[in-house]
């Protein structure tokens, strides 16, 4: 599962390009490109018709995702160095499916989430669809880059759409969000441009390869800087500050997408980095295991006030990125790669639930929206609370065996007082999403409402029915749900491929 | 003699550079940028690097400062309240952080250029077809990348295109709009 | 100037400028002065790369800058046009006011 190293590159195969392999990926860039032609109608049934096209071209490549099994291939699309050697610029392994498929699944999520909300606000539009599909694009390239610049690229595939995804709702608090949204944005790219220059720099080359064994000052303060702008993109604590102000006032379907997709593709580029840049592997790790400790520390105790749910998601999601921030840690990729599908799927079952109840009357942001919700509609009721003991980290769900994986994964590498620091903020946790059960089912709102908020569109019931059996699954039966994203459970199959490349260096 | 004038063209970028920040009014912010954006395109053409000269001066004196410009005009910043800002403290923490990574990364940047590279990089650049060689870099090499690069645009495009016909429209359910003339 | 000084000071101009930039983002509030901050950040990385580049002997790190342009060039015309529309609904610019989403 290893990203390939210098010692490694000799042996490793590198073909120009492979229709197969391209598969997935051209499926998506076609149906993007279908959906951006779909963009030229202005009524709501052309809006209606890219919605479907997307949601197709979204499954289809995550099919064809899931049944391709080929060994690891690296592609060079033609480029060769000074010595006419083929570069390994891309890669399709089982890493970067894992990551496609993670994206891909949250992706179509939150097309069928947002088909009714968008919907009742009369926000409906094509260009909707189009702009999501080019940013399961840029995910795609993040997830099989081996180029530091494919790797920026890919990033403002992804960041450009959601800049303007979050401004798709009238009034201004949408357009706020989109505004805070892309000047961090802009900025965190700035920070990773800056820092993509000073690794080349002082190793003369993007490619990941080339970084392996490296270690000079002017190395290690690019790599700094690069870090800095991918947590940005996380949120991780402390460049967590935008996440609350956007998650709160983009649309909840675009917010439950953040939460998610995006991520995940972060969270890649993060890996892959931390992976190459061999020679400071240890000074990085304990650098990891602090923003980790930071982050989950501060994301639970923020998200303890609040009042708002989309608020007290935002700061519990800067709390998941530490809890997976444990795992990079500890250099656990599978882990890393369990809890991020994981919690994609769980954020947005638990975004996802507001978006699927909010009207155009009440947007079902506050924490008192629920009260009593629980027996008026008890599906509902369910559905929620696996998704907050999922975020909490109780059985059987799939944020429990996540967290047991990290944790395991942490305490093997000698990371001991970062998984105690870990559960005491799980426990921590518990009192904030069991209080969203305790609303649901033991009080009662203060004023009883003439029409209790329900799910009135069976695209967002499927889409909530589909996260809550992944949840489940993932805690009942965390084989299969490995199994669907494509994650090795072959744990043997990661030290053989790490005892070459250390005697390598 | 040319050392002199490279020197000249560093000093004005860096000035251009400080002015943009510390002008209060956004059009003086964006004509300091102008400076520091030709002043790099000289250091491009002194170092060599004709094509990326020409390019800098297109892309970003020409198109980018000058969209700028037309945004900070079409809202009439000028006479907006919003533009008084108080400096202070934030100023004296940006200015510390800004010094900070000024004395590390280019003291680090300083010091680690060694004199034995320097051998080879004189030919690459002494030949006269730098542009060819750079296309075919871009063509060949870079193919990917540059593919994906068109993709950005197509989402600008596509961003930019939605954002003024959705938000553009006059609403009648958000009067907020209709007044912003 | 040897052309080793010549690089060195580029370098510096490019730490300089990064740094400006940074500060920029920190010190301004007006957000077309923080964007025009986030530019100086960009074309700081771009002096770097075409230095380095130079330097190295390594030409790709002047197909790098194009992409950088290209990118700059997409953003600028996406982050302005975000900013006339928080301008349609707010009359103002001005990241501190815009408080409607802090609690």
């Amino acid at each position: 599962m290893n990203r390939p190293l210098k010692g490694l590159m000799t042996m490793m195969q590198i073909i120009d390009f492979d229709w197969g392999a391209f598969a997935p990926s051209l499926t998506l860039l076609a149906a993007a490109l279908i959906v951006c032609a779909l963009s030229m109608g202005h009524s709501q049934a052309s809006a209606v018709r890219a919605a479907w096209a997307s949601l197709i071209g979204v499954a289809a490549a995550a099919v064809l995702t899931l049944m391709s099994d080929a060994p690891a291939l690296y592609f060079s699309f033609g480029a060769q160095d000074a010595d006419g050697n083929p570069i390994a610029l891309f890669s399709v392994d089982s890493m970067m499916r894992s990551f496609m498929l993670i994206c891909l699944v949250s992706t179509a999520l939150c097309i069928l989430l947002s088909i009714g909300y968008l919907r009742q606000r009369g926000a409906l539009r094509p260009e909707f669809y189009a702009l999501t599909l080019l940013c399961a694009l840029g995910m795609t390239i993040i997830a099989g880059s081996q180029d530091l610049i494919l790797i920026f690229i890919g990033i403002e595939l992804m960041s450009l759409p959601l800049y303007i995804l979050a401004c798709f709702q009238r009034g201004s608090a949408s357009s706020e969000a989109s505004m805070k949204y892309f000047l961090l944005g802009a900025f965190s790219s700035g920070f990773l441009l800056f820092g993509i220059a000073l690794i080349f720099g002082s190793t003369g080359s993007t490619l990941l390869q080339d970084l392996t064994g490296v270690s000079s000052p002017l190395f290690a303060i690019g790599l700094a800087l690069v870090f800095v702008g991918l947590a940005f993109k996380i949120a991780a604590a402390p460049f967590h500050q935008w996440a609350p102000d956007v998650y709160h006032g983009a649309p909840t379907p675009v917010t439950a997408f953040f939460a998610s997709a995006p991520k995940a593709a972060a969270f890649a580029a993060l890996l892959y980095l931390f992976q190459a840049a061999s020679a400071m592997r240890a000074e990085w790790s304990t650098i990891f295991a602090v923003l980790a400790c930071i982050s989950m520390t501060i994301g639970n105790l923020i998200a303890l006030t609040q009042k708002n749910l989309k608020r007290m998601l935002a700061y519990s999601s800067v709390a998941h990125v530490g809890y997976a921030l444990v795992g990079v840690a500890a250099g656990a990729s599978e882990s890393v790669l369990f809890y991020l599908a994981a919690y994609a799927v769980m954020s947005v079952g638990a975004f996802g639930v507001a978006s699927a109840l909010s009207s155009k009357e009440n947007e079902m942001s506050e924490l008192n929206d629920y009260a009593g919700l629980g027996f008026r509609r008890p599906l509902v009721g369910i559905g929620m609370t696996l998704f907050m003991l999922s975020l909490t980290g109780l059985p059987p769900t799939a944020g429990f065996t996540g967290k047991l994986l990290l944790f395991k994964d942490a305490y093997a590498a000698g990371l001991g007082w970062l998984v105690i620091v870990a559960a005491l903020n799980s426990a921590l946790s518990a009192y904030y999403y069991l209080g969203v059960v305790v609303k649901m089912y033991m009080t009662q709102p203060s004023k009883e409402p003439a029409h209790a908020p329900s799910i009135r569109h069976k695209t967002a019931a499927a889409a909530l029915i589909a996260a809550a059996a992944l949840v489940f699954i993932g805690g009942a039966a965390p084989k299969a749900m490995m199994n669907a994203f494509h994650i090795s459970t072959d744990a043997a199959e990661t030290a053989v491929q790490n005892v070459p490349s250390e005697a390598a260096q | 003699m040319s050392a002199w004038i490279m020197a000249a063209f560093m000093l004005t970028a860096a000035a251009g550079a400080v002015m943009v920040i510390l002008y209060r009014n956004p059009v003086y912010s964006a004509l300091s940028l102008v400076l520091t954006m030709f002043a790099l395109s000289a250091i491009y053409v002194m170092m060599g690097a004709y094509f990326i000269a020409v390019a800098q001066a297109l892309v970003y004196a020409g198109a980018i400062v000058v969209l700028f410009l037309f945004v900070i005009m079409l809202l009439n910043l000028r006479n907006q309240q919003a533009l008084k800002e108080s400096f202070g403290l934030r100023a004296a923490v940006g200015a510390l952080l800004g010094a900070l990574f000024i004395g590390v990364a280019g003291g680090t940047m300083w010091a680690v250029l060694s004199p034995d590279q320097f051998s080879k990089s004189a030919e690459v650049f002494k030949d006269e077809g730098h542009t060819e060689s750079l296309a075919r870099l871009l063509f060949k090499n870079n193919l990917v990348p540059f593919e994906a690069v068109s993709l950005i645009l197509l989402a600008a495009l596509i961003g930019v295109v939605v954002l003024i016909r959705f938000h553009g429209r006059p609403s009648s359910d958000n009067s907020e709009e209709s007044n912003d003339a | 100037m040897t052309p080793e000084l010549t690089y060195r000071l580029c370098l510096t101009l490019s730490a300089v400028l990064f740094a400006v930039g940074v500060a920029g983002v920190l010190i301004r509030r007006n957000a077309i002065v923080i964007f025009m901050c986030i530019e100086l950040m960009l074309n700081a990385a771009n002096l770097a790369f075409v230095t380095f580049s130079r330097h190295l002997g390594v030409l790709n790190g002047q197909a790098v800058v194009f992409f950088v342009m290209a990118v700059a060039a997409a953003e600028v015309a996406v982050g302005l046009a975000i900013i006339v529309t928080v301008f349609r609904t707010r009359a103002s610019v001005n990241v501190d006011e815009l408080k409607l989403l802090r609690r």
